[in-house]
């Protein structure tokens, strides 16, 4: 009797361990109970009656749905992570594409001194095209290269004149 | 969430339909049996000669390119592909955000050499060739400067850099 009240008052003061506990049940459900503890027998009839009790309706949606939010994150993380390991092992396997090539009528053509040769054909060709346009930029330099000795006879003409006037005027 | 994840998908189209705009014309014909296609990567540039000038300015612009992509077309100017193709890429070039470098033209040929920038020194260079039947367009990336670039093609590259903008007369009549 007095070990009941012992781990009653534990357990009111919450330092009674799970084996304590389960005393205590067996205590009062076997129905030998002491007349003085007979106004905690309901408490722990009510712990009983918990145990047989089944979910109840609400509860039954709530739960299945949370772990349906779950679910569907895990499975989103779970076939990122897959694909990303197959995008991840087919870039390593593979080994990357040359960026040296050349598509002829449709077919691609990987030999390095044909698409050489084509750059080279078609940057000379604009090389040509823009020397030629140039051409007459040339000219015109040469042309002004020329005219230089002109200039000079234009000069010494300006300062005769110069002269001319100076002696004109005494 | 579901917004979210909308309004993300709705900014990665707007953008993607506007970058790349010359990568996508690249794309879109690189693969047509009535194209040539020609790409060259870095490993292979070692075709500095073919720009003019000497060995040691041709070796130090091609360390500076990262690739040339040309795309041919031999088809009438007057066929539908051709004048859709060519309509296109005025698109493309408007938005773009090129800049002209130069326009030349010599006996029914013409040279057109626009130019951007897409970073720090990271410029596009693209020439486009018109002829009678042919229509090329080569794409120059790499890391150059303005003037670097204009100096790509050397001499003719100096002279365009204090020209800008070149015509021969005797064949604007034509």
């Amino acid at each position: 009797m007095e070990l009941m009240n012992e781990l009653l008052e534990k357990y009111f003061r919450g330092e009674t361990t799970l084996t304590e506990e389960r005393e205590l049940k067996r205590y009062f459900i076997t129905g030998n109970v002491a007349p003085e503890h007979e106004i905690y027998r309901a408490l722990f009839e009510e712990f009983k009656q918990e145990k047989t009790e089944t979910a109840n309706a609400p509860l039954k949606k709530v739960i299945p749905e949370q772990r349906k939010i779950k679910r569907i994150w895990f499975q989103t993380f779970a076939y990122t992570a897959v694909a990303a390991s197959l995008f991840l092992l087919v870039w390593i396997q593979f080994p990357q594409a040359t960026e040296d090539f050349a598509v002829i009528d449709g077919k691609r053509i990987e030999n390095q001194e044909y698409v050489q040769r084509y750059t080279e054909k078609k940057l000379n060709k604009v090389s040509n095209i823009l020397a030629r346009s140039m051409e007459p930029m040339r000219s015109f330099k040469k042309v002004r290269q020329d005219m230089e000795p002109l200039q000079n006879v234009r000069d010494i003409k300006a300062k005769m004149n110069a002269i001319q006037s100076k002696l004109n005027n005494k | 969430m579901k917004k979210m994840i909308t309004l993300f998908a709705l900014l990665l189209i707007v953008a993607a339909s506007q970058a790349q705009t010359l990568q996508s014309f690249f794309d879109k014909y690189n693969n047509d049996e009535r194209f040539e296609y020609v790409s060259v990567g870095k490993g292979m540039m070692n075709i500095g000669h073919a720009f003019g000038g000497n060995k040691k300015d041709n070796s130090e612009m091609m360390s500076k390119m990262k690739s040339i992509k040309i795309l041919t077309l031999n088809a009438e100017a007057s066929s539908a592909l051709m004048k859709s193709v060519v309509s296109e890429l005025d698109q493309v070039v408007e938005k773009g955000n090129f800049e002209t470098a130069v326009e030349a033209r010599d006996k029914g040929e013409r040279v057109h050499i626009y130019y951007r920038f897409t970073g720090k020194d990271n410029a596009d260079m693209l020439i486009v060739t018109k002829e009678k039947g042919e229509f090329s367009l080569i794409w120059i990336t790499g890391k150059m400067t303005k003037d670097e670039m204009m100096h790509t093609f050397s001499k003719n590259g100096k002279e365009m850099n204090q020209m800008g903008r070149v015509e021969k007369l005797e064949d604007t009549v034509s």
